[in-house]
């Protein structure tokens, strides 16, 4: 269990891309198109990955194993079968989560001294 | 149905987008690029629906920025993949060549040992065997060391790659197989003891082809280490 927590360490903090990405697929598998709308839809449009940025992240989380490829796929009538849905591993889960927290306790030093209120946060 | 906003303006926008992948590393491309480029037309088509033709000018000033910063990044990250696979290549053709050589000399020294000093059908078949035995793990690390190659071959592309080296690499592949089926048939027959004539023909051939194999292996290695650890790496693409 210290071997997987000091893997997920490495990878903190998660640069900007890389967590908006977790982000977005923390709830389902999407696939590009679909991670750069939930991104959009999160960052209430602040936030427009280029098709660089997006698959060159990609790239690099696959291979630190943070997503995989799906190997499920929805109706195919719905959607296009060259699309590749990408999914969060259970490594990506923890690293999203530790990331989640440090950004919080980011937030309560903010907090305690007076940088931001409640308010400012809603 | 929806109708296609612009359809000429966006087949001229995603043939251009499909021109500047060529900015990228060819493994990056052939993964990414058509997922890229999907990506791209489906970029167009909403900001061609929202914005309209200026929507689409800014897309592709964004994507212009995405594509040149990008591109560099995919090109240093590829040279890292290369180099670092290319450092253990040539540490494990080293290994395996200084442990080929091994083999090779004990195995001359024991034939030398066996034909010069002893009876021909006097032969220590246990030492035979221990060297066979002996022989296995170094075909395996040759093979790891083989397999390592073919990453380096994947990782830059045909092109990149020697051609005589490649065919030596294709024969040593070859052999490397009936070198194994070879071992295999000269450890069954002797094993039993006291070979008979028919089961020498099966000995010397076994001996044949692990002496092919191993022959052109070492040109393989040697060839490998040449390639692998010439200063500032192969060609990107």
């Amino acid at each position: 269990m210290e071997g997987k927590d000091t893997k997920i360490e490495e990878t903190l903090p998660l640069t900007p891309a890389v967590l908006h990405i977790l982000l977005a697929l923390a709830d389902q598998e999407r696939h590009g198109y679909g991670i750069m709308q939930e991104v959009a839809a999160i960052t209430q449009g602040r936030t427009r990955m280029g098709p660089g940025t997006l698959y060159g992240s990609i790239k690099r989380m696959r291979r630190a194993s943070l997503i995989a490829e799906s190997d499920e796929r929805p109706d195919s009538e719905l959607d296009d079968e060259r699309r590749r849905y990408y999914r969060l591993t259970g490594l990506g889960r923890r690293a999203l989560v530790a990331e989640a927290r440090r950004l919080s306790n980011l937030v309560s030093v903010a907090q305690r001294k007076q940088l931001i209120d409640g308010l400012e946060r809603a | 149905m929806i109708r296609t906003p612009h359809p000429r303006v966006l087949s001229v926008s995603d043939r251009a987008y499909r021109a500047l992948l060529y900015l990228y590393p060819t493994v990056h491309r052939r993964e990414y690029g058509p997922l890229m480029a999907r990506f791209f037309r489906d970029l167009c088509w909403d900001a061609l629906r929202e914005g309209g033709l200026p929507g689409l000018a800014g897309l592709w000033t964004r994507t212009m920025i995405d594509t040149a910063r990008n591109a560099v990044v995919e090109h240093m990250d590829q040279k890292g993949d290369i180099m670092k696979t290319l450092r253990l290549t040539a540490a494990l053709s080293a290994i395996a060549g200084v442990a080929l050589l091994a083999a090779n000399a004990l195995s001359i020294y024991s034939l030398l040992d066996i034909w010069w000093t002893q009876p021909v059908l006097d032969f220590d078949w246990t030492i035979v065997q221990i060297g066979f035995l002996l022989a296995f793990p170094f075909h395996l690390l040759i093979a790891v060391t083989l397999y390592r190659w073919y990453g380096v071959v994947r990782l830059q592309g045909i092109a990149g790659v020697p051609r005589k080296t490649l065919m030596i690499s294709i024969v040593a592949g070859i052999l490397s197989a009936l070198g194994i089926v070879g071992q295999f048939a000269s450890f069954h027959d002797i094993s039993d003891g006291q070979p008979l004539l028919y089961e020498w023909v099966g000995v010397l051939l076994g001996f044949a082809l692990v002496t092919a194999f191993q022959l052109s292996t070492a040109a393989t290695l040697y060839s490998l280490f040449k390639h692998t650890a010439r200063a500032g790496g192969p060609k990107l693409c």
